[in-house]
Parts: C-alpha cells; sequence; structure tokens
C-alpha cells in the first residue's frame, strides 16, 4: 500500500562511506586497546567497542535511522530478553 | 485465490474456490489462511491421537504394581514421545496455527496473513518435524529415551535415537517462529480501517502476545537443540562434566525457552475463553483492557521464571529465592483474567451450550492447575514435590484441562463458522460429560500419590500406591470415550449436520459477519469498524 | 499460486513496511540465537579466565583483523548496493553486489585457512590433542569452533542470498521502485556483520 520508502532521501553514499570509516578506526581501535593489556577492564572496553560499531552498523546501513518507531522500540526486547537471561543465568553462576 | 477471485465473492466459500490446483494439492499448496488453518487442524489431530495413545499405554502400564505390558526401557520412551508429541506438535502449535490461523485474519478484518506463503511454508516445517518425531521411533537404535526435556548429560551419552528426535524439535521450533513473525507483523499491518488496538479482539491479543513470546524464546530453544546435536557428533564439551562443562547450563538454556513456552501453551486458550465468555453470557466483557494487558504481563512475566523448573537442580541459594518470588508474580495477571472471566459472566443472561460448558471447565481445571503451581513454586515444598506425579497432576490441569479444554471450546464455537454445519448439540454434551469427568478422575489422584511420594516417569511403584493408579487408569478410559464420542460427533457434523447460518451463537466478532464457511478472501470489502468488539444491547 | 495471481496480489499490497518488519523479527530470532550460545561464553570465561586468556593467544590476530575489515567493507558494499539501485543504477548495484559476495568468499576462505592450520595442528573438538589440555581450553576452542561455524555458515547462507538477489537484479524483478527483497538480504548481511564485530573481540583479544 505504501509505495514511497520512507526517509530514504537523507542517506547517501557519503553517509555510508563516513560510516565504513568509523568502522574501520573503531576496529584498530579495539586491537589496540588490546595491546594495553588493562586486564579485567579490556573486556568492558571490547564490549563497549564493539558496541558502538553495531550501532553504527543499525542506525546507518541497517536505516533504522530512518525506519518508523516500531522498529526502534521493537529491537529493544530481544536485547532485552538477553540481557534478563545472562543476568538470571548469573545469578545462579555466581553465587553457586 | 486470486483469479477466482472475482468469482470467489459470489458465494463460492473457501472449500470450492482452490484456485488452479485440483483435489489434495490445492490443499497443501494453498496460501489461504482459511486452508491452512484445517491443514493444521488436520494434522493436530493426527498427532494428538499419536501422543494420547502413548499416554493411555503409560496409564495401561500402571494399572498395578511390577511389569504390566511394556518393560522399563519402553516405558522410558513412552513417556518420551508422549511428551514430545504432546508439546512440540500439539499443545505449543495447537491453537495458533490452527482457529488463530482461521480466525486472526477474519476478526482484524484482513483478507489473509501477512505473509501468505511463510504460512504455508511453517505448515510444511511442521509436517517435516512431525514425520521426523514419529520416524525416530523406527530407526536407529532404539526410540528416544531421555523425556521431552533432553537433559545433558544423558541425551549426549544415550545411545537411542536422541539426535534426531532433537533434530525435529528443533524444525518444529523455527515452524513456531515463522508464525509467530507472522503473525505479529499481520496485527501491526493488517488490521481493517477502525479497527484500532483496543477495538480488537481479545483472542487476537493474546495471539499478538503469543506470537512475540514464539518469535523471542524460541532461537535459545533452537541453539540449545543444536547444541545437543553438535555434542553427540563432534563430543564438544559444553554440557559434559568429564570435559569442564556444566550440564546444569543445559537445564538453564533448555528452560530461558521452554518455561515462556508455557505461556505459548496457556495465552491463547485463554484468548478462546475470553472470546466464549462475552458471547454466551450476552454482555460485554468485564475489563477489556485489563484481559489485554495481562496477556502482554503474562509474555513478559515468563520470561523471568525459569529457574523454578531447577530447583533441585544445584543452582545457587540466589537464584533459588530471586526465581521462586518472580514465580509468584506470574499468579497475578492470571488472576486477573479470572476474576474478569467471572465477572463477565455475573449478571450475564448465560446459555449453556457446548462452548461455554468447555469454558466453564477450563476456569475450574485451571484454577486447580494454578493454585497447586504456588505449591511448586515455593522453595520448600518443591523440594518434597519435585520429579513426583504431583507434577505430573499439576502440568496436566493446565496443560490438558486449560488449554485443551479451551481448545475443545474454541473447536466447538468456531466449528459453524469453519464447516458451515452445527455438531449434535446432545452427543458434544455428552462427551464434555465424559471428558470433564474421566479428566478429574484421571489426573486427581497423581495429587495424592504424587505428594505420598511416587515419582514420575518410573515403569513401577510401591504397592501401597495401587488402588489410586488403578482408579486413574479407569478415569483415562473414560477420558479416552469422551474424546472418541467427541471427534466422532464432530468429524461426522462436517457433511451430516444442519446447516448453520452465518451467525448462530449471535456473535458480534467480524467472523461472524461473513458467510459459513468464509468465501476465499473474506470480505466482500473490507468492513470499516467504528466499536469495540463484544457490544451487546 | 500462479506466476501471474502471484505478481496481482503484490501489485494489490505490495507492504514494504511489512516486509522489513518480518525480516527484522527473524533478526530478533537470530540475535536470540546468537545469544544462546553467548550465554555459554559468558559463564565459561567467568570461570576459566586465564585459560581463555592463554588460549586465545594461539589465534591468529592479524588473519581475524584481516577478516573483520574484509566484513565491515562487504557491509559497505551492500548498503551501496541498495542505494545505488534506489537511483537506478543497476549495473552500479550489481558490481557492488557481487563484490559482497566476493568478499563473503574471501571471508570464509580465510575461516578455512584458519581453521585447516588448527586442524593440521590437531586442534580440533574432542581431538586427542584437545583431550589432554585443561577444561578451560576444550571450552574454549569448543566455543571457537561452534561459534565462529555457526557465524561462517550465516555467511554461507548470506551468499546465497545474494546470489539470488544478483540473478533477479539482472532479470529486473527487483529494481528502483521495488527493492525490499534486496533491502532484506542486506539487513540479513549486516546482522552478520555485527555478530563478527562481537566475535572477534570476544576471541582473538582476550587480554
Amino acid at each position: 500500500m505504501e509505495r514511497k520508502h520512507e526517509g530514504h532521501e537523507a542517506a547517501s553514499y557519503k553517509t555510508y562511506i563516513f560510516t565504513w570509516t568509523a568502522l574501520v578506526l573503531l576496529a584498530a581501535a579495539t586491537i589496540a586497546v588490546a595491546e594495553l593489556h588493562m586486564g579485567a577492564a579490556s573486556i568492558v572496553v571490547a564490549l563497549l567497542i564493539a558496541s558502538l560499531k553495531a550501532a553504527l552498523i543499525l542506525y546507518f546501513f541497517m536505516h533504522l535511522r530512518y525506519e518508523k518507531w516500531f522498529f526502534k522500540l521493537a529491537f529493544l526486547l530481544p536485547i532485552l530478553v538477553f540481557m534478563f537471561s545472562i543476568g538470571f543465568t548469573f545469578l545462579d553462576v555466581l553465587y553457586r | 485465490m486470486g483469479e477466482n477471485s472475482e468469482s470467489a465473492m459470489q458465494g463460492k466459500n473457501f472449500y470450492e474456490s482452490g484456485g488452479t490446483r485440483k483435489g489434495i494439492l490445492s490443499w497443501i499448496f494453498t496460501t489461504d489462511h482459511k486452508r491452512i488453518g484445517m491443514l493444521y487442524l488436520a494434522s493436530l489431530f493426527i498427532f494428538f491421537t499419536a501422543g494420547a495413545s502413548f499416554g493411555l499405554l503409560m496409564r495401561l502400564e500402571l494399572i498395578a504394581p511390577g511389569k504390566t505390558i511394556v518393560t522399563a526401557s519402553t516405558y522410558n520412551s513412552f513417556f518420551t514421545l508422549h511428551g514430545v508429541i504432546m508439546i512440540f506438535l500439539f499443545i505449543i502449535p495447537g491453537i495458533p496455527v490452527s482457529l488463530g490461523n482461521f480466525f486472526l485474519p477474519l476478526q482484524i478484518g484482513a483478507r489473509d496473513v501477512a505473509f501468505p506463503r511463510i504460512n504455508l511454508f511453517s505448515w510444511w516445517l511442521y509436517m517435516t518435524g512431525g514425520i521426523l518425531a514419529l520416524l525416530s521411533l523406527f530407526t536407529g537404535d532404539g526410540p528416544p529415551d531421555t523425556g521431552w526435556t533432553f537433559y545433558a548429560p544423558y541425551s549426549i551419552r544415550t545411545g537411542t535415537n536422541v539426535s534426531l528426535a532433537v533434530f525435529a524439535a528443533f524444525i518444529l521450533g523455527f515452524s513456531s517462529i515463522l508464525t509467530g513473525l507472522n503473525f505479529v507483523t499481520t496485527v501491526h499491518r493488517l488490521r481493517a480501517p477502525g479497527m484500532s488496538w483496543f477495538r480488537m479482539p481479545l483472542f487476537v491479543w493474546s495471539l499478538y502476545a503469543t506470537a512475540w513470546v514464539q518469535v523471542l524464546a524460541t532461537p535459545i530453544l533452537g541453539i540449545t537443540l543444536l547444541l545437543i546435536i553438535i555434542e553427540r557428533f563432534f563430543g564438544v564439551g559444553f554440557f559434559d562434566p568429564s570435559k569442564g562443562g556444566d550440564p546444569i547450563l543445559y537445564q538453564h538454556l533448555f528452560w530461558i525457552y521452554s518455561h515462556p513456552a508455557v505461556y505459548i501453551m496457556i495465552v491463547p486458550a485463554m484468548g478462546v475463553v475470553t472470546e466464549i465468555i462475552p458471547v454466551f453470557a450476552r454482555r460485554t466483557v468485564f475489563g477489556y483492557k485489563a484481559i489485554a494487558f495481562s496477556s502482554l504481563g503474562i509474555a513478559a512475566v515468563g520470561f523471568f521464571v525459569w529457574g523454578h523448573h531447577m530447583f533441585t537442580s544445584g543452582i545457587s541459594d540466589t537464584s533459588k529465592a530471586i526465581f521462586s518470588l518472580l514465580t509468584f508474580l506470574v499468579a497475578i495477571p492470571s488472576g486477573i483474567k479470572v476474576f474478569n472471566w467471572v465477572a463477565s459472566l455475573y449478571r450475564g443472561s448465560i446459555k449453556v451450550d457446548t462452548p461455554l460448558l468447555f469454558v466453564i471447565s477450563f476456569v475450574f481445571l485451571f484454577c486447580i492447575g494454578g493454585l497447586t503451581g504456588l505449591i511448586n513454586g515455593t522453595l520448600a515444598t518443591n523440594i518434597h514435590i519435585h520429579g513426583t506425579h504431583f507434577i505430573v497432576a499439576h502440568f496436566h490441569y493446565v496443560m490438558f484441562g486449560g488449554t485443551a479444554f479451551a481448545f475443545f471450546a474454541g473447536l466447538h464455537y468456531w466449528f459453524p463458522k469453519m464447516c458451515g454445519r452445527m455438531y449434535s448439540e446432545a452427543r458434544a454434551k455428552t462427551a464434555w460429560f465424559f471428558l470433564f469427568i474421566g479428566f478429574n478422575i484421571l489426573y486427581f489422584p497423581m495429587f495424592i500419590v504424587g505428594w505420598q511420594g511416587m515419582p514420575r516417569r518410573y515403569y513401577d511403584y510401591l504397592p501401597m500406591f495401587h488402588t489410586l493408579n488403578l482408579i486413574s487408569t479407569i478415569g483415562s478410559w473414560i477420558l479416552a470415550a469422551g474424546l472418541i464420542l467427541m471427534f466422532v460427533n464432530l468429524i461426522r457434523s462436517i457433511t451430516k449436520g444442519e446447516k448453520a447460518g452465518s451467525n448462530p451463537w449471535k456473535g458480534t466478532t467480524l467472523e461472524w459477519t461473513v458467510p459459513s464457511p468464509p468465501p476465499a478472501e473474506n470480505f466482500d470489502e473490507i468492513p470499516v469498524v467504528t466499536h469495540g468488539p463484544y457490544t451487546y444491547e | 499460486m500462479t506466476e501471474e495471481t502471484l505478481h496481482k496480489t503484490a501489485e494489490v499490497h505490495r507492504d514494504y513496511t511489512g516486509s522489513k518488519m518480518g525480516m527484522w523479527l527473524f533478526l530478533f530470532t537470530e540475535m536470540l540465537l546468537f545469544g544462546g550460545m553467548f550465554i555459554l561464553y559468558a559463564v565459561y570465561r567467568f570461570k576459566h579466565p586465564e585459560e581463555f586468556h592463554t588460549s586465545a593467544q594461539d589465534l591468529d590476530t592479524t588473519i581475524g583483523a584481516i577478516n573483520t575489515l574484509i566484513l565491515l567493507t562487504s557491509s559497505l558494499t551492500m548498503a551501496l548496493s541498495i542505494l545505488a539501485l534506489q537511483k537506478g543504477k543497476k549495473r552500479l548495484s550489481l558490481v557492488f553486489q557481487v563484490l559482497t559476495i566476493l568478499m563473503g568468499a574471501a571471508f570464509l576462505g580465510n575461516k578455512s585457512l584458519e581453521w585447516g592450520a588448527k586442524f593440521h595442528h590437531g586442534m580440533y573438538p574432542n581431538s586427542a590433542y584437545l583431550l589432554t589440555k585443561s577444561s578451560g581450553e576444550i571450552l574454549f576452542y569448543g566455543l571457537y569452533f561452534v561459534m565462529t561455524g555457526i557465524h561462517g555458515l550465516h555467511v554461507l547462507i548470506g551468499i546465497g542470498v545474494l546470489l539470488f538477489m544478483v540473478l533477479f537484479t539482472m532479470r529486473g524483478s527487483i529494481d528502483s521502485t521495488n527493492f525490499v527483497k534486496l533491502e532484506n538480504s542486506g539487513l540479513y548481511w549486516h546482522f552478520v556483520d555485527i555478530v563478527w564485530v562481537y566475535l572477534f573481540p570476544l576471541f582473538y583479544l582476550i587480554t
């Protein structure tokens, strides 16, 4: 019914190439950070950088930026399910 | 459908307009949601019969202590196959794929689901999974004997045909996911003009909540089962203590899905009940929004309580306490529903026909099942009854007394719409009587023997449990008689029943505005909805 | 349904938002499928931090980094192919699609070299050599092979889907007004990339 594709006017070759540059720089950063041997903090930093990369891919490459509220909101559901699943599993593992 | 649609609109129902294909091909390659619903109904019937037969055989074995008809290992296969078939092939897909497929588009004023071909594909997957599950009985080194939960490390080490059964369950999970994403998209995209969220029938709300659980929980089962297969073929060691793996993690992963799956089973049943009560009480449903949100509430809380299946598995005390506390939360939305149903009946002009009889027995049996669930959820009592027949009685009260009775209610309620004819009311009531009495004679004694300590999943028991087991087995025969009578009545009425008009029950939801059986494209013109679903004078 | 009736219904309701919704819901299931394995990873890494660290030293960070670069770039060409098609540049879109496929294949080629080297050293699940190691190392390599293996399978499926898209684009059944199939394939491809974004530091960069 909706033939028009919402919001694609904003996407351009330039946006995508900037996104890719940022992704490559972040990939380099995560390798560089690993060389610093920060111990326990390194996993946190690695996951933060990975999540930032994932967010860039989702937001620009996967067009989440241009989508309706449903997509943005619904996306939180699997993340919440995963967080709770891992959190409750750790309630067992941590205190066993 | 399609090119025939113009002629279909001139009085042809969906049985008569099968498209370009003829005979059986017009069914197994159909994309009409109603035909797919009927396909599922027929398949469900076959698998239910198979599952029920295993159940009856188990009861026959337990008629007396000692070996009666089968050996211990055969009994192990019986309860495994009974569980796998009833859970993965009957009760999880059950109401959504049959009644849901048929009535979801009709109730929201759509011509079909959002992805008709994926809908057909999910039926094909379902059949593939079902046939593989049955094949696991006859191929490999003997039928699987792990129980439907496939607990590691036994499921990794047993020489029986576990891999095939697990693979079947994996495929069935995929089928369930496809149904779920189809329904979510359908509800979001294909509601008729004016069909706002709070004008949707509550059956649709329950299917919507269920569909989300199907989408979000089933993949965890998928990967868990896949890991079992990988373990069996490659010996990776995730769940094998000799390689450092942790079998309790298997249980975590398994129940992260399988507890929400319990709500995949019961929430659509609650939707059917909510649909039937206003029609037979001739008044609008009490607390529409409370019922709608409690469906979502049950679906959400269902994700946080899986640990109550593992109280005796050796998980940490902290997590036991938290899981136990959260388990009690489930009682709140369930209670909201029960009170709303009772309040909806209050001061109604109640007409006691077969659908309502099943619905009222649902409420009664569900309350017993639900309240005994609180006994299971309490840490101290759980240790006493864990792994006994008390648990068996509890979940059969919820699943059979609950979901299956609601399914039967829906089957009778929508039968005239699906088939265009009415079943014999007298026979249906007799069948209901046998089912209700037989059910209680079959399962209530299990509460008692379980409380006294009779474990589940054994082919033998102490002589002190003999009398109650005998009563229970006799109950299983009464129940079987009721099932046979009900199915004979329904199947016979497909061709022999009296013609039913488009609205025999005077229902107010959209499916009753179209002819029975509905035409291929459901509506001549997509209706414009101006009011809520249950408006009575 | 016959071919032309299919076409007819497609004309009646070409619901792009609906199609994409279905695809996103499918990706949610994929997220949680991998999520189950990440739960295992988290628990076993928590239990055996030292062994995970020493095992990760034996993985080749250079190959991992190259593969990261390849997948990130393939995501770029994937996004560009959709944009090109939207702008009606069919030929350019095809070039980008083929590039994406080639990079996917290069990723798998690298992966198989990496696995092959491990196999050559007797490192594979349940191998006699691996079983002499500590349980933390057994679990690390178990997770490594299973998670990168299932991820690789997804790359392979993505390549298969994209081959169909190339065919559809050449035949003209997807074009600048009707490209939701390509867009959905793109969503899948990017998702597989995201999984790798997490796998890379979690397996190659443990310090």
